[in-house]
């Protein structure tokens, strides 16, 4: 299937985006921006991580490394997304239990413990725009609790990792030690790029790391 | 290592093997909350910066913090500072003037709650993914702003997670880009956040590294949560067990102790002739010698005080020694003297020694037998097979033991002792010379060098060894002589005290002559010790008479040695005056010696 590589890495990119945003609520429970308004935000953010997205991009990574007539490119860039769906999956679940923790430390919707005064706003929770999903019929009636949810995500991530046998140290990165990958546009990759080859000169112990730049031209320095 | 009061606030730590530090992370964290209550917690006021006010930025200065601190806790303002400056170096609180420095100033600078997502907990330590994806993200904020330390790190993480890196650059990228969806003020103060989170957490070079558990580190202080409980109840259950002594006992003895040694305590009480470190007079070190011939009064009444007392001193081993001798006991403290060369000697002799205190004290028909129970003889013998220096504990013990029940308050009561108290000397206390010539060249002279005190102790040790009388020797001439009728030397009356016959046998003392239930006629000398073979419920006592008699014994009773069960004291033990430690036959072979049970 040449476009499973394609869809998981889409998949992919969006599981990221995702876990991203909830981290980002989950970093200020406990703090002066929690409110129940945040926590049902959290929930209805890790309830669509963990629910409809795994699943899906499971599924077509197993189906697609399963085959065995997938080329050797396809194979490897599989088993690239695989690991990288893998460190999704543990950010996720990782930022799950420390949610679950702070609920219960500050708990009841954070009128009960005082919450900490960290220097943010309760207003100004990120837009939901880009985030919300059709209507609401087309979310679950009831978002399953966190107790539920880091099973759920532990329970996958279990089977993830005993269903395909992949050495992570075999995936090789593709974007290198710099900023920038190869997704960004040219000219924005070669403005990095010639930062990154001062990078490269400045430190020679870093030179092996760089190995990908030289194409940037390291006649770049500053 | 947290300041007394976070234990008057009776916040004790878990005991734990792996000591953690932040087994106290729950009771700061529960203070921090505190700290929130709007009317009894720390009043904030806003951080301006640039153009934008950040709210929650709490005063450091002696007032704030501090001051909630003191007030809370009820502790000294030294110990506030110290707590204060803890809570920020481990992040629970964070400077906004100065990120870097982590500590507490009291110059008004503002501090801020570092929110509970980075509070150091150890339920999730911070994490490599997680700091390689911030570094990755301050790369991609501003470009080339990391230092030195953060930009090894990051190629070090590059190098070791490399598999992931891809998942590391778009996370980073796409928690950049969620970060800027919120407004500027919330931005900045997340940023502060997330930096003084990774300051405490992966120091840069040169910081004190609050978290670093140094020798007790474990790698995660929460593993095996099950086999420290275990440790930990083990720990206590034996703890419970430990016998105790009321205090009042304890210090009834301290105070007893100190009463006893009160007049020989050379600062509390005087030394005489005079204190050497004043007076720069040695002779009080001269009188005292280890083995002085005439030993002070002092010293001499000091063994008087308990049997340990005597036993320490060489001198009073030695005079003690001499008692032991006219008892025929004397290697009871030959035997412990050997054991504690074997204890403290060369080590790498520890074989032969053992062995050779396993012939000359042990071996069944030893030159000087020591007698000691079956039960402890089976285990020195078995522990010899395979010899170390603890290997006669036991005993050594058993010895010193019926040393001190059973000789030594004869010893005290003895001539040998009551000669050497009267021959004690008592120095004349002498008076300072005033030094008229203060820079006058002193004579010095320094003690004798040990190694040669040492030679001449194992001399004196050797002269003694050889000169020791041996019944055991004598016995055996006779033995062998079996059959023909032995010339019974000369005998004196039973009365007699010491001296030695002349055939070299040592008198016995006057105790042996007590009447018993059964006795030995005096025997003639071919059959004297027919009855020797006793049956167990008899007890016999050994006549003078015996001492010269034949040994009506079939050879295989020779190498049986007895087993003794008697080993109270003569004195307690009236019915039974067969073979006692303190007892004049001691030495004999064992094949005289029979077995008696009282």
């Amino acid at each position: 299937m040449p476009g499973a590589a394609g869809t998981c890495a889409a998949a992919q990119a969006a599981l990221c985006k995702a876990t991203a945003g909830h981290r980002l609520l989950v970093l200020q429970l406990g703090g002066s921006a929690d409110s129940p308004r945040l926590r049902e935000e959290r929930r209805r953010r890790s309830a669509e991580l963990s629910a409809p997205h795994p699943p899906g991009l499971q599924h077509t990574l197993l189906a697609g490394l399963r085959q065995a007539s997938a080329s050797p490119e396809e194979r490897r860039e599989l088993e690239r997304l695989w690991v990288l769906f893998l460190s999704a999956l543990e950010l996720f679940l990782q930022d799950l239990r420390r949610a679950h923790h702070l609920c219960q430390l500050f708990s009841v919707q954070g009128g009960g413990t005082t919450l900490l005064r960290t220097g943010l706003g309760s207003r100004g929770l990120p837009s939901r725009k880009g985030s919300r999903r059709g209507g609401g019929p087309a979310q679950p009636p009831a978002t399953p609790c966190l107790e539920e949810e880091i099973e759920q995500v532990r329970a996958t991530l279990v089977e993830m990792e005993s269903r395909a046998n992949i050495p992570p140290w075999t995936v090789e990165a593709t974007q290198p030690a710099g900023k920038g990958g190869t997704a960004a546009p040219a000219a924005g990759a070669a403005r990095e790029g010639s930062h990154a080859g001062y990078w490269g000169c400045a430190a020679s112990s870093a030179a092996c790391v760089f190995r990908g730049l030289s194409m940037f031209g390291s006649g770049d320095r500053d | 290592m947290l300041p007394r009061a976070v234990v008057v606030l009776g916040l004790l730590p878990v005991h734990s093997c792996n000591t953690s530090h932040l087994c106290y992370a729950l009771q700061i964290e529960a203070l921090m909350m505190e700290m929130q209550n709007p009317d009894k917690g720390i009043k904030t006021q806003t951080q301006k910066v640039m153009i934008t006010d950040i709210p929650h930025a709490v005063a450091g200065k002696s007032n704030d913090i501090l001051q909630w601190i003191l007030q809370r806790l009820q502790i000294t303002e030294e110990e506030a500072l110290h707590l204060g400056d803890l809570f920020v170096k481990y992040g629970y609180i964070y400077p906004l003037q100065e990120p870097k420095n982590l500590t507490l100033r009291r110059d008004g600078s503002l501090y801020r709650f570092q929110t509970p997502y980075f509070w150091p907990a150890q339920s999730w330590p911070a994490d490599d993914t997680d700091y390689a994806i911030y570094l990755a993200k301050k790369n991609i904020k501003r470009k080339g702003i990391l230092e030195e330390y953060e930009k090894e790190h990051y190629n070090m993480l590059n190098q070791k997670i490399n598999y992931k890196w891809d998942f590391v650059i778009m996370q980073a990228k796409e928690q950049y880009k969620a970060g800027k969806e919120r407004k500027k003020a919330d931005r900045y103060a997340l940023d502060c956040q997330e930096r003084a989170y990774w300051l405490v957490n992966r120091t840069p070079p040169g910081m004190l590294d609050v978290l670093e558990y140094g020798l007790d580190r474990a790698t995660d202080p929460n593993e095996n949560k099950v086999n420290q409980v275990r440790q930990l109840i083990m720990y206590c259950q034996q703890a419970i067990m430990k016998s105790r002594v009321k205090s009042s006992v304890s210090l009834g003895g301290l105070v007893k102790y100190s009463e006893q040694f009160l007049s020989n305590d050379p600062i509390l009480s005087g030394c005489l002739p005079s204190n050497p470190w004043v007076t720069d007079d040695p002779e009080f070190w001269d009188l005292n010698a280890k083995l002085v011939e005439v030993p002070t009064k002092m010293r001499v009444e000091r063994w008087a005080f308990n049997f340990s007392e005597l036993m320490r001193d060489p001198k009073g081993r030695q005079n003690f020694q001499l008692f032991l001798k006219k008892e025929f006991s004397g290697e009871n403290l030959s035997f412990w003297e050997a054991c504690e060369d074997l204890k403290y000697g060369d080590q790498s002799k520890v074989k032969e020694k053992a062995e050779e205190i396993y012939k000359l004290f042990l071996a069944p028909g030893a030159r000087r037998w020591i007698n000691i129970d079956g039960t402890t003889m089976g285990i020195t013998v078995k522990g010899l097979k395979h010899p170390h220096r603890y290997v006669l504990d036991a005993a050594q013990t058993h010895i010193y033991m019926l040393m001190k029940k059973d000789s030594y308050g004869r010893y005290l009561k003895s001539p040998v002792y009551k000669e050497m108290l009267a021959k004690a000397v008592v120095p004349q206390e002498t008076v300072k010379k005033s030094s008229n010539f203060p820079f006058g060249r002193r004579h010095l002279r320094s003690s004798p060098s040990p190694i040669i005190l040492r030679q001449q102790e194992e001399e004196a040790k050797a002269k003694e060894a050889a000169a020791t009388v041996d019944i055991t020797q004598v016995m055996s001439k006779l033995d062998r002589t079996w059959g023909a009728v032995p010339r019974l030397p000369p005998r004196t009356p039973r009365g007699g005290g010491g001296g030695v016959a002349p055939n070299g046998c040592p008198e016995l003392p006057p105790e042996v002559g007590q009447p018993s239930r059964l006795s030995l006629p005096p025997a003639p000398p071919g059959g004297g010790m027919a009855q020797g073979r006793v049956k167990p419920s008899q007890s016999f006592v050994f006549k003078s008479a015996a001492f010269g008699a034949e040994v009506d014994d079939s050879a295989g009773s020779r190498a049986r040695w007895p087993t003794s069960e008697c080993i109270q004291p003569l004195r307690g033990c009236a019915p039974c005056q067969g073979v006692h430690p303190g007892h004049p036959l001691r030495g004999v072979h064992p094949s005289l010696q029979v077995s008696c049970t009282s």
